[in-house]
């Protein structure tokens, strides 16, 4: 199927395989390079899931097969991408495992590589120990990066039951207990054709490019997709804790103050996204009243910073700040939040052309079409829809949200400070 | 790179005339001598310049023209390159054919008003505006303790000396110094004493840019870049604690590589192997062979002769980790590597040459050196291509170690 979407100035091409696999191709005249994701829905909230029966595996398995599956038998593929030309890697999120290369020569063979890696697990348990020495050094890095502990300790006080309050590398506990056997379940549980996306974007002509994917996939057999259901938790609208402070060196205080939202799936999940994103930026933006106030008294500058994410079963703004007057920070915006929203049309309007520039902007990037296209796709809505969608949000749709979203009991603050 | 126009007038210009962008993006670069008087005020400078104008004074005013203008974006910063102090005003705008309307024309006459007519009132800048901005700055600066990997590459340049121990931000001391009328008297010598050159990508032609930056024409001097003049002096070593979770160990080698010359190309391919890959000496033995740690890199700097090593470990290992790297050295002077290895590197080395074209900053960033690197894009593609394994043991024998940096854990 071939979808135009002229107001963007691209052309994309979707099918969907035999044996269930999406796969998309974009072609962007006048590109050297060609940049391709393989992603599965599978991320480090899928702790517990059934087959025939269910099953719990141990946190950070997600993005400890993802370092697993670069190693064969015959050694590591991202040697093999390496003589190939290519640049490989790899990311585990919440919600997904992608695998990805960038290459300016043999695009063919890289495509067919990065087929076959991610479709043939290899473990053994000397390799699997191995790793764990790797993966130790990396949550520990982490532990050391203080805008790393704020962002999860946020969530996790936000979160009572669900799995995103879970770091995505685990901890060193719980990736000790992973063994070969459980990468191999997990593969054979995500890994299947019909649970992944396959985006190849860049200098390609795209019905060559099909032609040998789907070569590739007919000669490989699947069984039958084996994950009957995920586990879904009660998750309360409220917050678990208002206030966390995690105490490290730091020379600067930092805040996250977070509002857990209302998750919504497919299109409605995108739209709501464009909406509590124009709302933020009418609200926080440097031209907001709210932000020229409190950049006058010194408690607001550069390093502030917000983000919505959205996902199908969790949802959270953020506001992120440096500052030593944390308390002044925080209590500013809070009561701001707590008063009506003053809104006009005008600003709105401007919001939206705003948005409109970047999502334009962002469009020069493959690295940018292919992982946010695949994150939509996976939550079934659709990246090009979004210059189309943010035209029909309505003034009260921000109210809406405004009122859904920031109230007192879905508030969590974060702190991290010197002891 | 084909298809890049260059030329001068008062001010030089490089530009790329393509369609393939959604966006043009304009970057106009203001260069002086680096020096420790000056840094301070020059590292503040543009972060006030790009927040207010005197048509537009105040941020909210400023920027609202820039969202209007579908988000516009003008961003400002500071950075060493070499010997060089360059401060850069960089635009990025939609097509105007993919809105239906002259975007480009408005946000350049926005990015003139930033460079020609500053928030400046009886020759300085406003107190208020400045009074906020170096708070931030002694923010920016107290919170590079924060990133250890950033705060140990600097304590390990601190040990070097020369221009590689000036901070870019300048330091607290220096900061004191600043004021509203430094600041002023920093931007009157920066447009007329600084090397100023102009580069454009995007869906314009040179009449058009000819046209567009005629205004700035008045700015600026015929300043030619020096080069850094290396020192090195005797092997340092220096251990430091805090506390941290994971040790920081960083190593500087000098390389006596002249950076103008083919030599330096080839030490491209000398650095892909030992450490600036996946597939490099450093990833596969500290990291994939013995599980020291997460990264292990190294990373060549041609303009300041000198190639950084850093890996994050457990202090326990320090020595170890150490050996080890030595080891790798030793090998490469010993021609102790694959044939393979050798293709593999030069490889992904012609990757990301090929790709610089896919992204407009990437290509502005590749123009702006053009000045101190003789070659054409091809040309330097064709010096990797003919690098041989003798280059490379011929050149590894160079690389000497100068100074060792450990950021060790435990309690301060």
């Amino acid at each position: 199927m071939k979808l135009d979407f002229p107001n963007v100035g691209e052309t994309l091409h979707h099918h969907v395989l035999d044996n269930g696999l999406s796969v998309y191709l974009l072609k962007k005249t006048g590109y050297e390079k060609t940049y391709a994701t393989f992603t599965t829905k599978y991320g480090s909230i899928d702790r517990r899931f059934k087959l025939d029966d269910w099953v719990e595996v141990p946190d950070g398995i997600a993005h400890f097969l993802e370092h697993k599956m670069f190693e064969k038998e015959d050694g590591d593929v991202f040697q093999q991408f390496g003589r190939q030309g290519a640049s490989a890697n790899a990311f585990t999120s919440f919600t997904r495992t992608a695998y990805l290369f960038g290459a300016t020569s043999n695009v063919r063979e890289n495509v067919k590589t990065l087929l076959d890696f991610v479709q043939y697990p290899y473990f053994t348990k000397e390799s699997v120990e191995k790793e764990k020495g790797i993966i130790g050094q990396e949550i520990q890095m982490y532990q050391d990066n203080p805008g790393w502990r704020l962002y999860f300790g946020l969530i996790d006080a936000m979160y009572v039951q669900h799995p995103v309050k879970i770091d995505i590398a685990g901890t060193i506990e719980s990736i000790s207990a992973i063994t070969a056997e459980d990468l191999y379940l997990c593969h054979r549980a995500f890994y299947h054709p019909s649970n992944m996306a396959l985006f190849v974007v860049g200098n390609i002509e795209p019905e060559e490019m099909l032609d040998l994917i789907r070569d590739n996939q007919s000669a490989k057999s699947f069984e039958d997709p084996l994950l009957s259901a995920r586990e879904t938790v009660e998750e309360p609208t409220s917050v678990r804790l208002s206030e966390r402070v995690i105490e490290m060196d730091v020379s600067v205080p930092k805040v996250m103050i977070g509002y857990k939202d209302t998750p919504l799936a497919g299109e409605d999940g995108l739209k709501q996204e464009l909406t509590v994103e124009l709302l933020m930026h009418a609200l926080f933006d440097t031209t907001a009243p709210l932000y020229t106030e409190l950049y006058a008294e010194g408690l607001i500058d550069d390093a502030f910073s917000f983000d919505y994410t959205s996902e199908e079963s969790f949802a959270f703004a953020a506001l992120s700040m440096e500052t030593p007057h944390v308390d002044a920070f925080v209590s500013r915006i809070t009561a701001a939040l707590e008063k009506p929203l003053h809104l006009d049309e005008a600003t709105l309007e401007r919001k939206k052309r705003m948005m409109q520039g970047q999502f334009l902007k962002a469009l020069n990037s493959p690295e940018f079409i292919a992982n946010q296209f695949s994150r939509y796709a996976l939550n079934d809505s659709n990246l090009f829809d979004i210059p189309a969608l943010l035209e029909t949000i309505t003034l009260d749709a921000l109210h809406e949200a405004y009122s859904r979203l920031f109230r007192q009991d879905q508030r969590t603050v974060c702190i991290v400070k010197k002891p | 790179m084909k298809g890049i126009e260059q030329f001068q007038h008062q001010l030089n210009y490089s530009v790329y005339p393509t369609k393939k962008f959604k966006t043009t993006t304009c970057l106009v670069s203001f260069a002086a001598p680096l020096s420790a008087e000056t840094i301070a005020d020059r590292a503040l400078l543009p972060f006030i310049m790009e927040k207010s104008t005197a048509t537009y004074p105040s941020m909210e005013l400023f920027h609202t023209p820039l969202e209007e203008l579908y988000d516009a974006s003008l961003y400002a910063g500071a950075s060493k390159i070499g010997k060089e102090h360059v401060i850069q005003f960089q635009l990025e705008v939609v097509n105007d054919h993919l809105v239906g309307e002259d975007v480009l024309s408005q946000a350049i006459k926005l990015l003139e008003d930033v460079l020609l007519r500053p928030n400046v009132y009886d020759g300085s800048f406003q107190p208020l505006i400045v009074e906020q901005e170096l708070r931030l700055q002694r923010q920016r600066i107290e919170s590079v303790y924060d990133d250890k990997m950033r705060f140990a590459q600097q304590r390990l340049q601190d040990m070097l000396g020369g221009e590689l121990a000036i901070p870019s931000l300048g330091t607290l001391e220096q900061l004191k110094d600043v004021t509203p009328r430094s600041l002023y008297e920093a931007y009157d010598a920066m447009i007329k004493n600084d090397r100023v050159d102009i580069y454009v990508v995007g869906d314009v032609n040179r009449e058009q840019v000819e046209t567009a930056f005629e205004p700035l024409e008045s700015l600026g001097s015929k300043l030619v870049r020096e080069l850094p003049v290396p020192k090195v002096g005797e092997f340092q070593r220096l251990e430091e604690q805090q506390d941290v979770k994971q040790s920081k160990l960083h190593l500087a080698y000098a390389i006596d590589v002249d950076p103008r010359t083919e030599d330096a190309i080839r030490m491209q391919v000398v650095n892909g192997l030992f450490g600036g890959f996946p597939h490099s000496k450093l990833f596969m033995n500290v990291r994939e062979k013995e599980s020291l740690a997460y990264y292990a890199a190294s990373q060549y700097s041609a303009l300041s002769r000198k190639l950084f090593v850093y890996a994050g470990i457990d202090g326990a290992n320090q020595q170890k980790t150490e050996d080890i790297i030595a080891e790798q050295l030793d090998a490469l002077q010993n021609g102790d590597f694959e044939e393979e290895t050798l293709q593999q590197t030069k490889e992904m080395l012609f990757h990301q040459r090929r790709q610089l074209g896919d992204n407009p900053r990437q290509l502005i960033a590749w123009m702006s050196g053009a000045d101190v690197r003789p070659f054409s894009l091809d040309e330097e593609l064709a010096i990797i291509e003919q690098t041989t394994g003798e280059h490379v043991v011929e050149l590894a024998r160079n690389i000497k170690l100068q100074a060792v940096y450990c950021l060790k854990g435990g309690e301060a």
